[in-house]
């Protein structure tokens, strides 16, 4: 065995025989997990105050703590730590609370491939994409804003007499919290669904009105951008470049004929590709705002000077925040490459790919009035994979689309 | 109702008392000389008039009085059945229950209320009365006559069981997570022991086939310490002591989870009847048993369960199903109270205490919360229909209105409540023991 450090999961549960079960099952994972088993919360939090943990997967209905208090008081205390509830219950709006202070909710029954595998996945992405810098900040984001527009459009769709589930979609759509909110919710595995959803409109039709509604007003998954705070940020550019980077990706892949998934999956990874920046904008607001001023007058760019502020750049906290989230793994790969495809394992043409020159094209098309460059393309990856005779094509297509 | 009631009781008693012949027809016709014929007619027109059956009989029970309500409910014209004996009137009700009726109202000479009598009209359509016979007070010659004034309740019996149908709708609305979450957690242990059984049996297999190789090369005197060496590692890398340590616990953990799927799923069994038309024996013990096993979800966050149990109680005839409602609704109703106190400290657990005894021939069930009592302004409206203190949403104040009709029209019971503001409820069902004879229905 190789010496990288056991994962640390902390399982919660009242029931002692759910917790003796899963030792046993996940015992032949105990050459690389570390697993502690306790039955309450107070437990729990007495044992991540003596180790660091790397997960802890909670029950939610438990007497004296249950899982929504032991969780929060997890986040507070050990942000680190990757929350997941595994809970047999199903009152409603308990499990939709639960994208509060959840990363990921699994119900049970569930079987035991179904949690080896998210725990591996989870492990997997903290190992790749997540160094300390990474886990610090995104374990200290409060929110993820909207814009104040689509913000208030949602809340009077919400209110009106008669909401229709395709505006709700629509609305969403444009509005990047909104979207990897929605898709949060809607790919944690308590609606059972069996594939993953990459799509805001098809997120809204299968959650359905009531539950977008619940979501919406009484938990609060959204939150509005306060432009006033927010000043010297100009988010409104950052979503027109989100939008038009989703397009752009769409485009190509649809160019490609690279097959329907990849087209939703390119739009959301052109609209999610630079989430990060509105993480470090809102969480971060001092240093950020000096960054981006030092990026103004620099031709350096950007990501390395966020490496040095903070040690990681926006992309691979966008893609770390979403791959807690569980969004699907080539549209992290897409966010947390798409300054340096060549540093991905994936060496074909594909959604990165396609992120990537989008992002190029639009930052070329459309100089960024925060003055700042923001990348040309790796002409080394892309004639690796062979694709350099293309560009200009795409470019076409693509600024026919803008027109 | 009242004054209309009286208004026909004195003019029938009036009709009655004046006359000397027996002959009802005469009677009327005699009668009719003492009123001005314009009151007459008016009385008449009144009686007809009137939303509400009347018959009126004789001293001898001839019919005497059969107005327009009594003929559109029965669907026999007066013409057909005045004068005639009552008996011989030819409708097909449940004659048990109207001779019942008129001879306690004769014989104790006070009004007598009798439900639910089934009746099959001349269409052929099975319904419902409820009637009250009123013995004319005479003081005289004793009692002349007496009227049955009564109504189709066939309607309102339907919307009674539509409304406490829909209360057990409600009732496993609001269990269905709960019971979902107590199948939910057993399924889990079973689904990860079988994996494990899975697993293990792979390996005791290798370790057996290993063994066996091993077995075979010391027959055929081939046995090398390199093979020794190989067996034992892999019984140690397949850490068998384990194994054989933790795969009959788990064998027992499994057991007991599918018990307890069994056993919820049996218990949900009360949900699954209508309700009898027959009273039935019923171990009240049991079937409390069974209902906490459904309710356990609800319950087991905040309250301790304490139970003391008399083992000698004997069957008590009832109505299982709508008496299992009740007490299903009374554990709720007591976990939400305890909940409902302690909301601000979650980690405060209650206790609810269900004792049963024998107590002047009834079967008592005493369902204690130490929530936060009923207020004394409240306390006389709690068994209001619709009358609640919960949120909008979270009940519709049916549960108790439900369970006192059950509970004391249905079954002849009792139902009362102790509270003291701050320490917590009990409510006491009082089953009578004996069944009751009128129970018996000839016909079913």
């Amino acid at each position: 065995m190789n010496q990288i450090a056991k994962k640390q999961i902390l399982f919660v549960d009242d029931e002692p025989m759910v917790l003796k079960g899963l030792q046993r099952t996940l015992r032949k994972m105990r050459t690389e997990w570390e697993m502690v088993f306790t039955s309450s919360g107070k437990e729990a939090l007495e044992i991540l105050g003596q180790r660091p943990m790397d997960v802890i997967v909670s029950d939610l209905k438990m007497p004296e703590m249950n899982g929504m208090q032991l969780l929060t008081e997890v986040k507070t205390l050990h942000p680190r730590v990757v929350r997941i509830i595994l809970s047999g219950h199903l009152e409603h709006e308990m499990t939709l609370q639960s994208v509060q202070f959840a990363h990921q909710t699994l119900s049970k029954p569930c079987d035991a491939v179904i949690l080896k595998q998210t725990l591996a996945k989870l492990f997997a992405l903290r190992d790749i994409l997540a160094d300390e810098a990474v886990k610090k900040i995104v374990s200290q984001i409060e929110s993820l804003p909207s814009l104040p527009a689509i913000y208030s459009e949602i809340i009077e769709e919400m209110h009106s007499e008669d909401p229709s589930i395709k505006k709700v979609g629509d609305i969403i759509s444009k509005d990047l919290s909104m979207t990897a909110k929605i898709l949060q919710v809607v790919n944690s595995v308590f609606f059972g669904l069996s594939r993953k959803i990459s799509s805001p409109q098809e997120a809204v039709m299968l959650l359905g009105l009531e539950t977008i509604k619940a979501l919406v007003l009484s938990v609060k998954i959204f939150a509005e951008f306060s432009q006033k705070k927010f000043a010297w940020f100009n988010i409104d550019e950052l979503f027109n470049h989100s939008i038009s980077v989703s397009t752009y990706a769409k485009t190509i892949v649809k160019n490609e004929k690279l097959g329907q998934d990849l087209i939703n999956n390119a739009l959301m990874a052109g609209l999610l590709h630079d989430l990060g920046k509105l993480i470090l904008a809102t969480n971060f607001q001092g240093p950020y705002k000096e960054v981006l001023t030092a990026a103004k007058g620099s031709d350096r760019n950007l990501w390395d000077l966020e490496y040095e502020a903070f040690g990681t750049s926006h992309a691979e906290i966008g893609a770390y925040l979403m791959g807690l989230w569980s969004l699907e793994t080539p549209i992290i790969e897409a966010i947390a490459f798409h300054h340096c495809p060549a540093n991905s394992m994936s060496q074909n043409m594909g959604l990165l790919t396609a992120v990537h020159i989008g992002n190029a094209i639009d930052h070329d098309g459309q100089p960024s009035t925060n003055g700042f460059t923001d990348l040309q393309y790796d002409a080394q990856y892309l004639d690796t994979l062979g694709i350099t005779d293309r560009i200009p094509g795409w470019c076409q297509v693509c600024s026919e689309l803008a027109e | 109702m009242e004054t209309i009631q009286n208004l026909i009781s004195d003019y029938t008693a009036e009709l009655a008392h004046t006359e000397e012949e027996r002959d009802l027809n005469t009677v009327q016709n005699k009668k009719i000389a003492q009123y001005p014929e314009e009151v007459q007619q008016e009385v008449e027109q009144l009686i007809s008039s009137l939303p509400t059956m009347i018959i009126g009989l004789s001293r001898e029970n001839n019919i005497a009085l059969w107005n327009a309500e009594a003929e559109d409910i029965l669907g026999v014209g007066a013409e057909d059945v005045m004068g005639l004996h009552i008996s011989r009137c030819g409708i097909d009700w449940d004659w048990d229950k109207i001779l019942d009726g008129i001879i306690h109202s004769r014989y104790h000479k006070i009004p007598t209320r009798v439900d639910d009598i089934q009746f099959l009209r001349p269409d052929g359509e099975k319904r419902y009365l409820g009637i009250t016979v009123n013995p004319l007070n005479t003081d005289d010659k004793g009692i002349l006559g007496l009227t049955i004034i009564g109504a189709d309740i066939t309607d309102r019996k339907k919307m009674e069981s539509q409304l406490q149908q829909s209360h057990k709708m409600e009732a496993i609305g609001q269990l269905a997570a709960g019971i979902a979450h107590e199948i939910n957690t057993p399924v889990q242990f079973v689904g990860d022991n079988t994996r494990f059984f899975q697993e293990s049996f792979g390996d005791l297999i290798q370790i057996i086939k290993q063994q066996q190789e091993a077995l075979e090369a010391a027959k055929s005197n081939s046995l090398t310490n390199e093979l020794i060496e190989k067996t034992e590692q892999l019984i140690e890398e397949m850490d068998l002591e384990y194994l054989e340590e933790e795969i009959p616990v788990a064998v027992q953990h499994t057991l007991k989870g599918v018990e307890r799927i069994a056993k919820i799923v049996q218990a949900m069994k009360i949900f699954a009847h209508p309700g009898m038309v027959a009273k039935e024996p019923v171990d009240i013990n049991k079937e409390i048993g069974k209902t906490l096993t459904i309710t356990r979800n609800e319950w087991k966050y905040v309250a301790e369960l304490k139970t003391d149990f008399d083992q000698s109680l004997p069957v008590v005839p009832c109505f299982r199903a709508e008496v299992n409602q009740v007490i299903l609704n009374m554990i709720v109703n007591a976990a939400h109270a305890i909940a409902e106190k302690n909301k601000d400290n979650q980690s405060q657990k209650g206790t609810i205490h269900i004792r049963t005894m024998q107590e002047d021939g009834q079967a008592k069930i005493c369902i204690g919360d130490t929530g936060a009592g009923i207020p004394e302004e409240i306390r006389h409206k709690i068994f209001n229909l619709f009358f609640t203190t919960k949120e909008a949403g979270k009940g519709t104040g049916q549960g108790l209105a439900i369970s006192h009709s059950v509970i004391v029209e249905k079954h002849k019971g009792t139902l009362t409540l102790e509270t003291q503001e701050g320490k917590g409820t009990t409510f006491i069902i009082g089953l009578p023991m004996k069944a009751d004879p009128a129970d018996h229905e000839p016909n079913c």
